[in-house]
């Protein structure tokens, strides 16, 4: 425990140069639980999931000093498995982002690079894990934000299938897109922290009963002649040279060891990004009406009336970033615009998710770059919006499908990781930990 | 009486508690909020702490079908959820969970109709909601520095009715009104003696004039009167020129402006992605179905088909449930319909209202009116005497037993009356002859028979025994 | 329906979200929304008139159970009170 402590004093220290960490917990004089799955494992929490007594900002002046009073079912399940929550990570404000550069509490940097960002919005909890500042990591994944951080940090991350986590806890963004997921060095970890909070929660009404597999017991690396499916769009304009080349590699090594590859197309993956920000921007600015600094969060006090203190609050608690988003789904659901844009949006998603649906008909898993891009460096896609959001090409259609996805490094350039994704049919979450499994295996790391 | 105003139309928008349930409707919070400490029954759901999310309480469902179908509403067998978003204090998401009826929106009952003696008045829809949580003022809505706010009621289960404008007048509105709480209060959801169980909003124009919505008006009673007002306002100014929502002052008993109506569009409605939607079978609504107890309007066609009470005595029993049953108690010690039914709406009815008393303050055993409407009919006292009894009961609560005794004692035997009858035979030569030719006289000797002992003679039996008399 | 005629008015969306923008913060706004706009009108590119209908879960429910709540804790955490309410400005 003492060796625990001193390593405690080590990560607060290194913490400095990352910015992975917004508060540390105080360690508990001893620990309750020995011998649970993930005694003796150490992990950092996204700072937009709920941690009774615990300060829990979603990296915004908003919550700055908001102290949840109750735990996230997800924080429950760790604590009843044993392991040792070090503290909560920086993010996106509100998740809102790709690269944690939009947080009241300073961007987070890449390991890797301190002078690139660790990408977003699960940025600090990708960097704590690569950075060595925690065993295992939770992050949430709306558009990406997992897997994306998971491939520009080198680690492994798992958008879980929609309804297979509880979300109760976890501090809405796009509520019909997101996922808390596990974030690890191993494909093995990641499949054991999934096992730990993959039970059923009936206080959340998406969370789905299904029969708890212990995805630990069964990964293996027989991939025997799985069926997999490259879609072309995913190699967008967008792409860097290295980053297509890297994945490829990847691939062929994955047919030369008995996979079926085929190249295919998947036209309505091309609307993917729209689709995606209408509805996510949509449900946020529902979502964070309640911030109004009345019940908790960030309160002026003086003020002529409750109209001039909500506006005036959320003046002062918002980014720039979540107000932008705000005001882009307040228009997208407000009349005369609801029909071309929300109801667009989600017809456009019920034809990605039966586009995927018949793809896994034919095919076992779906594979693309995490990212079309190495990770950038910081401030250079800050000030432009839409550049931004395009770094989520390759990411959203597995939330908009509700498909579950996996990012594992296949590589890097000069040092910079390389995600490869792996997406796989509703509960499938078996097959693409395989998979990651065997790939690591191509880069020497043996479990 | 109908009373209408030239184009009036009135629509009303009625909130009702679903007060019998447990929990509120998306959290286990209890539900028993009235009289508690303030904010002291909150969780994070009905709080709206981020994090939260609500589920849907299986109780409310039922409840909201069992009100649909006793509305004779059309059941939805697809429903859902949508959100209802506006800023508000007492709103602690500042999105309303409810239901909506545009944009792919399915509330859980439509196309209803409840027929009262004013007309026919449709039912657009019934949908499930959330209550918001209380604002109190210090002093009045205007002069208040705070508003004090308690979350208590936050997420209580609401069933909203809304009408079209079929309405036709305040008393209309009034006996509309009456009708819905006799219902809910029959099928046992909603008990409206519980403070603010039920409120209405009301949507009124007259001919050609915009439509000006009322809200804030407390009670039942209370909306007969703002209609009234509001009607007689617009005549003032002509017609209302623009949709507004107006605030109902019951102490100044006028409607103010509260702010120009917002359109529906600026509630930005979308589904709630939080809440899976609703499949409701046939066979689920059936079972709900058979389990509805028997409806006043149901009740009332019993009384006149099945027990033969007139129309009139029928209705004025069945508006209350706690009086139909007290009716129906009554007979099953004696059964005496007819004159039970008469006393009961009439003269216990009566009594009543006129002392501005409501049906709890019956103190008359249904048993022991039974007892007197027997005696009644064994001819122990006569009918006048009865209603007597009754009267004196109602008004000095002495028992019917008691006041019973006494007046037995005093009513007089076929043998008293035959001595009694002789007696003015003799004395009366002349009536007994023009009685003998003219049929109608014979009212002159039974008053005289009635003035002789004192009106406890048995009218019926005394004519009899005159008739007899004079044919012999 | 031409993408460049779009304008979304900063102001009023401002105040149906109720969020205060500075005339530095509705300008920079207002130049950037066009062009997000325009990317999102890609949409109106996809057909979307044949869609399969996707099932999802439905009829999820809770029992009518009461739990004692947590009123102590989440009164704890309002800022500004007034005995056991939560003190709130003015209404008009």
């Amino acid at each position: 425990m003492s060796n625990l402590i001193s390593q405690f004093e080590d990560i607060k220290e290194k913490n400095n140069s990352i910015n992975a960490y917004i508060t540390f917990s105080d360690l508990p004089e001893k620990q309750l639980i020995t011998d649970g799955k993930l005694s003796g494992k150490t992990i950092a929490i996204k700072d937009t999931i709920s941690t009774l007594g615990l300060r829990t900002t979603c990296a915004s002046k908003m919550l700055e000093t908001y102290v949840p009073p109750f735990d996230a079912h997800v924080v429950t399940l760790l604590k009843k498995h044993g392991a040792m929550i070090l503290g909560k990570t920086n993010c996106d404000e509100f998740a809102m982002g790709s690269s944690t550069e939009h947080s009241a509490f300073g961007p987070t940097h890449n390991p890797h690079d301190l002078e690139r960002v660790p990408g977003g919005s699960s940025g600090g909890s990708a960097a704590a894990v690569a950075g060595n500042l925690a065993d295992l990591a939770l992050g949430s994944d709306t558009g990406g934000s997992i897997r994306c951080p998971a491939s520009f940090c080198g680690i492994v991350g798992l958008k879980p299938t929609y309804g297979l986590i509880s979300r109760y806890g976890l501090i809405a963004y796009g509520n019909s897109l997101e996922q808390i997921g596990p974030m690890a060095k191993t494909v093995y970890d990641c499949a054991l922290l999934l096992e730990c909070i993959s039970e059923y929660d009936d206080r959340d009404a998406t969370c789905i009963q299904t029969k708890n597999p212990e995805y630990t017991q069964h990964l293996d690396d027989d991939i025997g002649d799985l069926k997999i499916a490259v879609p072309k769009e995913f190699f967008g304009n967008g792409t860097d040279r290295v980053v297509e080349q890297t994945v490829w590699d990847t691939i062929k090594k994955l047919e030369s060891e008995g996979a079926i590859i085929e190249e295919i197309s998947i036209e309505s993956i091309k609307y993917s990004l729209p689709a995606y920000y209408i509805i996510a921007m949509s449900e946020a600015s529902s979502n964070l009406a309640r911030f109004d600094g009345l019940r908790y969060g960030l309160h002026s006090e003086k003020s002529n009336d409750w109209n001039e203190l909500f506006s005036k609050n959320r003046k002062l608690g918002f980014g720039f970033e979540v107000k932008r988003r705000i005001m882009l789904g307040t228009f997208a659901l407000s009349s005369g615009y609801f029909d071309e844009y929300y109801v667009k949006a989600q017809h456009v998603r019920s034809l990605i998710a039966s586009n995927f649906k018949r793809v896994f008909n034919k095919f076992d898993v779906v594979i693309s770059p995490t990212m079309p891009t190495l990770p950038f460096k910081i401030g250079e896609k800050i000030t432009d919006p839409l550049s931004m959001y395009m770094s989520d090409v390759d990411t959203v259609s597995a939330n908009l499908a509700g498909i579950p996805s996996l990012s594992v490094p296949c590589g890097s350039s000069n040092s910079l990781p390389i995600g490869i994704q792996l997406m796989s049919n509703h509960f499938n979450e078996q097959t693409i930990l395989n998979l990651g499994n065997k790939i690591e295996q191509f880069r020497g790391m043996v479990k | 009486m109908k009373n209408t105003f030239d184009g009036v139309k009135i629509g009303l928008e009625i909130h009702c508690q679903l007060t019998s349930l447990n929990t509120k409707m998306f959290c286990n919070c209890s539900s028993n909020y009235r009289g508690k400490e303030p904010n002291t029954i909150l969780c994070p759901v009905c709080t709206g702490l981020p994090g939260s999310l609500p589920v849907l309480n299986k109780r409310a469902l039922e409840a909201a079908i069992k009100i649909g179908l006793a509305l004779n509403c059309k059941i939805s067998n697809f429903c859902n959820f949508f959100r209802k978003n506006y800023f508000y204090p007492d709103s602690p998401k500042n999105y309303q969970i409810t239901q909506y009826d545009k944009a792919g929106g399915v509330a859980i009952a439509s196309k209803g109709h409840i027929e009262t003696t004013l007309g026919n008045v449709h039912i657009t829809r019934i949908q499930m909601e959330e209550d918001p949580g209380k604002l109190q003022y210090e002093g009045s809505i205007t002069a208040s520095t705070n508003t004090l706010i308690d979350y208590n009621r936050a997420g209580i289960s609401l069933v909203e009715i809304v009408t079209e404008p079929d309405i036709v007048s305040p008393k209309h509105a009034r006996e509309f009104l009456n009708t819905i709480q006799s219902i809910v209060e029959t099928i046992g959801e909603c008990d409206s003696t519980l403070d603010g169980s039920m409120r209405a909003d009301a949507n009124v124009s007259i001919s050609g004039g915009q439509r000006v919505e009322i809200k804030n008006i407390s009670s039942f009673k209370e909306v007969e009167r703002a209609l009234n007002f509001e009607i007689t306002r617009q005549k003032t100014i002509q017609t209302a020129k623009k949709m507004e929502t107006r605030h109902w002052d019951d102490t100044r008993r006028v409607t103010v402006t509260l702010r120009v109506k917002e359109d529906e569009e600026g509630y930005r409605y979308f589904p709630d992605p939080d809440l899976p939607p609703l499949n409701i079978s046939n066979e689920f609504i059936h079972d709900i179905g058979t389990k509805l107890p028997e409806l006043p309007e149901q009740r009332y066609n019993r009384f006149i088909s099945d027990i033969g009470l007139p129309k009139e005595i029928a209705h004025i029993l069945t508006k209350d449930k706690l009086i139909a049953d007290y009716f129906e108690n009554s007979l099953q010690y004696n059964n005496y319909p007819k004159l039970l039914g008469s006393w009961i709406a009439n003269d216990i009815l009566g009594y009543l209202n006129r002392n501005k008393l409501d049906s709890t303050a019956l103190k008359i055993a249904p048993e022991k009116l039974s007892q007197l409407a027997k005696a009644v009919s064994d001819s122990q006292i006569n009918e006048l005497t009865g209603k007597s009894i009754l009267i004196q009961s109602l008004t000095s609560n002495q028992d019917i037993d008691v006041l019973l005794a006494s007046e037995v004692g005093k009513s007089v035997d076929n043998e008293q009356l035959l001595k009694i009858i002789d007696d003015i035979f003799l004395r009366n030569p002349q009536a007994v002859t023009d009685a003998k030719t003219d049929p109608n006289a014979i009212h002159f000797l039974i008053g005289k028979v009635m003035k002789e002992t004192k009106g406890h003679a048995d009218h019926v039996i005394s004519k009899e025994l005159i008739e007899k008399k004079l044919s012999e | 329906m031409l993408p460049n005629k779009k304008i979304i008015d900063s102001k009023k969306y401002s105040e149906l979200s109720k969020i205060d923008l500075s005339p530095e913060e509705t300008k920079i706004l207002n130049e950037q929304f066009p062009k997000i706009l325009e990317y999102f009108d890609l949409l109106s590119k996809v057909d979307t008139s044949k869609i399969e209908h996707v099932e999802s879960i439905s009829n999820v429910f809770r029992e009518d159970i009461a739990r004692d709540s947590i009123a102590d804790e989440i009164l704890d955490i309002f800022p500004s009170k007034k005995e056991r309410f939560v003190k709130g400005p003015r209404m008009m």
